[in-house]
């Protein structure tokens, strides 16, 4: 009974350690793909230094969501969390650009880009990622109400 | 029970093939007698198993009690369609939700990857658009119109093509009064490609003077509004503005019309006509060359034509003019004050009455 225990305790030290090798690896990754691709905007976060703080601080928010969702692995709260990640891009996507216009004033120069076809199929593709959180839920909570038939 | 009336066994009948027909619908399953519960039975010791046997087996176990509305081996059959048909549901041990799911993650990964890689490219391919200006011409059309002609090279080396590329300049005065205006428009730039246009603005300058009288006195600014438009990779629109403040040199600056001075008598056929002189200056600070004629009438206190005086005039770019005109009046309605109009015809433009008023 006693090792039953004790082999239970390791088991979920187990589970608990491979989440969280997990979650930094996944947030590794998500971070360096944003380490490289910062690099290549390096041009525009000089012209545009709004535009550097408006990506990092969606990179931190994406993070721990990330991580968070995968710390919680297993569980409704990653599903939850999923969701919370998918709805934060839609919602960052339509605040961020606000409406799409993107305005610049160099010197005497104001350029105006209108990214509001981009947005429009961003946010489709995000409205993607709710819907398959909002399906993983819905997976994961039939699996436990019922047990596989075969 | 195991021996049947010849009653029951029409009764057993009669029900059996109603329920072959209505075995699907739930009235059927509620009619289900007792009969059909001795030949389930009985059904069970020809297969050799009992229900619970059967149940075990697992292929009774979703199939509801009260729907066992048969009990030949044909209804049997039935059963284990209805199974059947559950089975497409799953797939392995993968069900049907976790396909479309990662039905879902796949497309929704390759269309994030399409749509980042197509703007960002598209972006990146605007630094290899290059719009190179010319020096700014200006010149006189046969219309007597200034024409304000701007050469653009335009290089596209970017990935895409560029559409509805189109220049467009705006000239307004200090009060936002529209005077000029030009586009020109280039349809297609493909990738690689180099083209040249000539950007044109007519300034209708007979019209511009008439419609801002200020242009013709007073040195100003002028606004030019210039917009660059495009479709970089022919879906994202790309607008640059820019204002320059353009000089305006008045043709008539600092225009003045002196007193009217007597200098003789009578002059000429009838008594009372006197001939007097009347100072007229201004300085040119247009860019071209007046030449024309300057005429003035004279009006007295009660708006009656006293005398009237014209001149001819050329006067170079940044020149001053001055002269003495020559009105003939007549002298019994001279009054101490009243007013001159004014006429100014020239090769570019045609402006009057400007009235002047003296005393």
């Amino acid at each position: 009974m006693l090792e039953e225990t004790k082999k239970d305790s390791q088991g979920g030290f187990r589970k608990i350690l491979f989440r969280a090798s997990k979650a930094t690896i996944k947030g590794s990754i998500f971070y360096g793909v944003y380490f490289v691709l910062s690099q290549y905007m390096a041009p525009i976060f000089t012209v545009v230094p709004s535009f550097q703080q408006t990506i990092e601080s969606f990179v931190i928010a994406y993070t721990v969501l990330l991580i968070a969702g995968e710390l919680t692995g297993g569980t409704v709260y990653q599903h939850f969390l999923n969701v919370a990640k998918a709805l934060f891009v839609v919602g960052y996507l339509m605040l961020s650009m606000k409406s799409g216009v993107i305005e610049l004033t160099l010197s005497s120069i104001t350029i105006a880009v209108d990214f509001r076809l981009i947005l429009t199929a961003a946010v489709l593709v995000s409205l993607l990622g709710v819907a398959k959180a909002v399906l993983q839920a819905v997976d994961y909570m039939s699996l436990k109400a019922e047990p596989p038939i075969f | 029970m195991d021996r049947l009336t010849h009653h029951d066994k029409r009764r057993h009948n009669h029900s059996t093939r109603s329920t072959r027909i209505n075995c699907n619908s739930s009235e059927a399953s509620r009619t289900a007698t007792a009969d059909k519960e001795t030949e389930r039975e009985k059904a069970g010791e020809r297969t050799g198993k009992t229900r619970k046997q059967a149940e075990r087996t697992g292929r009774h176990r979703h199939t509801p009690r009260r729907s066992h509305c048969v009990s030949s081996a044909k209804s049997r059959k039935k059963h284990e369609t209805v199974i059947i048909l559950r089975i497409p549901l799953k797939w392995g041990k993968r069900t049907l939700m976790k396909v479309a799911i990662r039905t879902i993650s796949i497309s929704s990964a390759f269309l994030w990857v399409f749509l980042i890689a197509y703007a960002a490219s598209a972006v990146f391919s605007m630094k290899d658009f290059q719009l190179t200006f010319g020096t700014l011409q200006t010149s006189i059309s046969a219309e007597n119109e200034i024409v304000f002609v701007l050469p653009i090279t335009i290089v596209n080396k970017g990935f895409y093509d560029i559409s509805d590329f189109n220049i467009s300049t705006e000239i307004m005065d200090e009060q936002e009064f529209m005077l000029a205006r030009g586009s020109t428009p280039v349809p297609l730039i493909g990738t690689g490609q180099t083209v040249n246009a000539t950007h044109q603005v007519r300034f209708k300058i007979d019209e511009a003077l008439n419609r801002s009288t200020r242009l013709l006195f007073d040195d100003t600014d002028l606004r030019l509004a210039q917009t660059f438009s495009m479709k970089a990779a022919e879906t994202i629109p790309v607008q640059a503005s820019s204002n320059v403040s353009l000089p305006w040199g008045a043709p008539l600056h600092n225009f003045t019309v002196g007193a009217f001075q007597v200098s003789g008598e009578s002059a000429g056929h009838d008594w009372g006509h006197v001939e007097g002189v009347v100072s007229v200056s201004f300085e040119n600070h247009a860019f071209f060359t007046l030449n024309g004629t300057l005429q003035l009438r004279l009006y007295n206190n009660v708006n009656v034509l006293v005398g009237t005086g014209q001149a001819s005039f050329d006067v170079p770019q940044n020149s001053d003019y001055h002269q003495d005109l020559l009105v003939d009046v007549l002298m019994q309605h001279v009054t101490t004050n009243g007013h001159y109009e004014v006429f100014v015809e020239t090769s570019m433009f045609n402006v009057g009455p400007l009235v002047v008023p003296y005393a």
